[in-house]
């Protein structure tokens, strides 16, 4: 069987190689029975678009983020809150627990996830010198297309986000339509953003997630024992995306102080805000249903478990 | 043999005068269809043209565009230019130039142009004694120039079938429009000092210089003239992106027309907004079936191959670069113009990119080449539409366009192999 | 033609001019004031860019309709240019009725896309769901089907003096 996946990634990046080592590695174990091909760099149109073109055949599947996949299977979006985790070190302990309770609400939504990648920190970045919320409020920030968690914080902090798809984000950088965008160090130096983009705020506004998800449909028909195979090797991708993209970011946090990005330090006023304004957008979150209670218990019970024991 | 004989009935077709966009969305079904996919397929790529910010701008321009076609704006711009170069040797040749490729520039159209400015230039020139042969042919040559020009329509278009390809740098329509306008100016500069020559060597009347005339020229035009400079500044210095633009000019243009000058009267605006939407439908119609042929092409990995099959045969850039020119001639010649953007670009980009050629300068080749193509002969479009519009017979403009012709060749080879020319303004 | 008929269609064309002109005018006044929000007042309308996108593909639709009504779909005219009599109704009859056709098709696979986001909920802008937006695929594709079929069988019209349509 051949399956097809589209991505927004750019050919080329690390996160594609890896890919593609996973594509062979499993061409090659499963004797050619499972062929992946990929489609980078957003030639099959935005994520809604993949989405259709999974439902009617073209594609079997896809990579998204967390707001993007939340259109299907609301939960998975839940590592995305703002100012939800304070390191990577509760990320790891908090994705050890719920790993698979996302990977079952996925299932339950008609795919078949084979990974979870952690991005590592989205902070904001803009043109204009930021340092605090009230600069923040006269700013032009970016939100992807349909991410409601986004829209929620920011709207919470009382600012109106343009939404755009990733694709046009650069393009509007350009013609000013936006001024700031939030992403990964990493993520900013993939999409050329950090031409255009001057200053970064030091504080880790959400944690980026992505999937690697196949429509059960299409994973049904392969053989158990080839599932088995693209399972392992994909999780075995995984990790070491996981491994590497926080080197990754390390490495590209460097790079934009080269290319002269100023790192501003967020107003010492601003921490307790900052925080208030992410447990106000959760707060608002659950009242609309945007993550299922039952999801919402396990992760609350998770942090409390990890800050529990850190205390 | 199933292709061969596809390809056969679809010409037949072709040739019967089936709508392009019919023939277009036939090969997307029957392509997706061999490739094993739903024809929803297409419905969704079509769907598409709702996804795209670039398009807002086209049915604002072409709306723009028609409402000053419909105004007296044609007559007052020619006025205009006339008493700023009447009294230059071979001036009047120098508006009709500047005014033809502005008047395409702002209705993305050519043929038109002929049309709509002939009628008042072509008596202007043949008074002033430049030859039928010089003004018969200079008119030609003027009907496509422009189509290079901010804010050309193929330009929007162009960078919405590259977008496609998500290339680093992405292709703007900002940044096109920036690339454009020294091309242009070039082959503006070039054909009128050819026209400044003619005029010294065949003793044509020069036109008088008078202060009051341009006064009044200036005042009667007061309120087109601010336009193409707020919309060149606009989009040069960044403060507006490309669909901003259109939106100050279709809302300014509509004020200006119908509540200022009421040139156009309120009862037949409804009339004006359906001609300019015609237009825009049957061009978008074609712009969806093209993304989804565009997409089909991506799906099956054809641009891939063909660039593996002619990498083979053509090593040097260079090399590639004149049969590009050769091909785009001809295939821009037989596909009228605006036909070849949406079908030649998806084939002709990825291998040109695969060659190292920035995407932007080859928008910029590939519609100068366009725009000599469209009065190429033997069936270039505007060579028939000229014939008509004048009353004389395809081989005398044929004849008479070919000095003009060779001036743009010379021009287009110039921008082909000098991308410094496209790329110093984006 | 009945005038009954003949009155229905006078009267699907008024709806058709007015849909295009309210759209168009709606577009440019949206563009408008969002520039002028943007620019002045450092604000935009959320909704306005979804909305002018989907005001694109309307507009789409029903000049396509519009073309079709005074046969202005672009094609090659070389042959049917020089072509008279029962060879021009021929060769009408096999154009247009090829257009209708894949109009048809369309029409077909674009209730496909409708159903796909009448299931997955997903809203364009301002709470209008994405298969309202799509709606106007199957309906303007079915119609613009009927108008091809119905252009095909009548004579061709008299040749304008210069094609409209160019580049
Ligand atoms: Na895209
Ligand atoms: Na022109």
């Amino acid at each position: 069987a051949t399956i097809r996946i589209a991505t927004l990634a750019p050919d080329g990046t690390a996160w594609m190689r890896e890919m593609r080592a996973g594509a062979d590695a499993v061409k090659q174990k499963t004797e050619g029975r499972v062929e992946i091909k990929y489609f980078p760099g957003g030639v099959m149109g935005d994520s809604l678009t993949v989405l259709r073109k999974v439902k009617v055949g073209q594609l079997q599947g896809g990579a998204f983020t967390a707001g993007e996949l939340a259109e299907v299977a609301r939960d998975v979006q839940i590592y995305s809150l703002p100012f939800l985790f304070r390191n990577q070190d509760e990320v790891d302990q908090v994705r050890a627990k719920l790993d698979p309770a996302l990977q079952a609400s996925i299932r339950a939504a008609g795919f078949e996830p084979l990974g979870i990648s952690g991005g590592g920190f989205a902070y904001l970045m803009s043109t204009r010198d930021l340092k605090s919320r009230d600069d923040l409020k006269a700013a032009k920030v970016w939100i992807p297309q349909g991410d409601k968690i986004a829209e929620l914080a920011f709207r919470t902090a009382g600012i109106t986000p343009i939404p755009l798809a990733l694709s046009d984000v650069y393009t509007s950088l350009q013609t000013g339509l936006i001024d700031s965008a939030a992403n990964t160090t990493a993520g900013a130096i993939a999409f050329q953003w950090h031409t255009k983009l001057k200053y970064m705020i030091d504080l880790p506004l959400s944690y980026v997630t992505g999937f690697l998800v196949v429509d059960s449909k299409s994973w049904d028909k392969i053989a158990e024992a080839d599932r088995q195979v693209v399972s392992e090797e994909f999780a075995a991708v995984f990790k070491r995306l996981d491994a590497q993209n926080r080197l990754d970011n390390a490495a590209a946090l460097d790079a934009l102080k080269q290319a002269g990005m100023t790192i501003n330090q967020p107003a010492a006023a601003d921490g307790k805000s900052w925080e208030a304004l992410g447990h106000e957008s959760y707060q608002e979150l659950i009242r609309q249903g945007g993550i299922t209670a039952d999801m919402q218990r396990q992760l609350e019970a998770a942090l409390a478990a990890v800050r529990g024991a850190a205390r | 043999m199933t292709t061969v004989l596809l390809v056969l009935v679809l010409l037949l077709l072709a040739l019967a005068g089936a709508p392009l966009f019919a023939l277009i969305a036939a090969i997307a079904l029957v392509g997706f269809h061999f490739a094993g996919q739903d024809g929803a397929v297409v419905a969704i790529e079509f769907y598409r043209l709702a996804d795209m910010p670039a398009l807002v701008a086209i049915p604002l321009f072409t709306l723009a565009g028609y409402l000053l076609a419909e105004s007296g704006a044609p007559k007052r711009l020619v006025r205009v230019s006339n008493a700023l170069l009447g009294w230059l040797p071979g001036g009047l040749a120098i508006v009709a130039i500047i005014a033809c490729a502005l008047f395409t520039a702002f209705t993305g159209a050519t043929g038109v142009t002929i049309v709509a400015l002939g009628a008042v230039l072509f008596p202007a020139l043949m008074q002033a004694r430049y030859g039928e042969r010089f003004s018969l042919g200079l008119l030609t040559a003027a009907g496509s120039l422009g189509l290079i020009l901010v804010p050309s329509m193929p330009l929007i278009l162009y960078g919405v079938v590259a977008q496609q390809f998500h290339t680093t740098p992405p292709v703007t329509v900002d940044a096109l429009f920036r690339a454009g306008v020294l091309p242009c100016a070039l082959m503006v500069v070039l054909l009128s000092v050819y026209s400044v020559w003619h005029a010294r060597r065949a003793g044509v009347v020069t036109g008088s210089t008078s202060g009051r005339e341009l006064a009044a020229a200036l005042r009667d035009a007061a309120w087109e003239i601010p336009l193409p400079f707020v919309i060149l500044i606009g989009i040069y210095t960044g403060v507006l992106a490309a669909s901003e633009a259109a939106a100050v000019m279709a809302l300014y243009v509509l004020v200006v027309t119908v509540v200022i000058r009421r040139e156009i009267p309120l009862r037949r605006l409804p009339a004006v907004l359906r001609e300019a939407m015609t237009l825009v439908g049957s061009i978008l119609v074609i712009l969806g079936f093209s993304l989804a042929l565009t997409n089909w092409l991506i799906d099956t990995g054809v641009p891939e191959r063909l660039f593996d099959a002619i990498k083979g045969s053509i090593e040097s850039k260079t090399t590639f670069l004149l049969v590009l020119n050769l091909f785009l001639l001809v295939f821009g010649m037989l596909l009228e113009g605006f036909p070849a953007i949406v079908i030649l670009v998806p084939l002709v980009l990825p291998v040109a990119l695969g060659y190292g050629i920035d995407p932007i300068h080859l928008g910029i080749i590939f519609l100068a080449n366009l725009q000599l193509a469209i009065f190429l002969p033997p069936v270039g479009l505007n060579l028939f539409i000229a014939s008509l519009r004048f009353g004389r017979p395809v081989m005398t403009l044929v004849r008479a366009s070919l000095p003009f012709f060779l001036i743009l060749l010379l021009a287009v080879l110039i921008i082909t192999y000098w991308p410094g020319l496209s790329l110093a303004l984006v | 033609m009945s005038p009954g008929a003949r009155r229905a269609l006078a009267w699907l064309h008024r709806f058709e001019d007015g849909l295009i002109a309210v759209a168009v005018l709606v577009l440019v006044l949206v563009a408008g004031a969002q520039i002028v929000l943007r620019n002045l007042f450092e604000t935009g309308i959320a909704w306005a860019d979804p909305m002018l996108r989907a005001l694109v593909l309307w507009t789409a639709m029903l000049g396509a309709l519009a073309a079709a009504r005074e046969n202005r779909h672009i094609g090659l005219d070389i042959v049917t240019y020089f072509a008279r009599g029962r060879f021009a109704r021929v060769l009408r009859v096999i154009a247009l009725g090829f257009a209708a056709v894949l109009s048809g098709l369309m029409a077909w696979y674009s209730i496909t896309l409708v159903q796909l986001d009448l299931d997955s909920g997903a809203k364009a802008f301002a709470g209008v769901p994405v298969w309202l937006v799509e709606a106007i695929l199957p309906v303007g594709f079915a119609l613009l089907a009927l108008r091809l079929a119905v252009q095909a069988l009548l004579p061709p019209p008299n040749h304008a003096p210069v094609p409209e349509i160019a580049p």
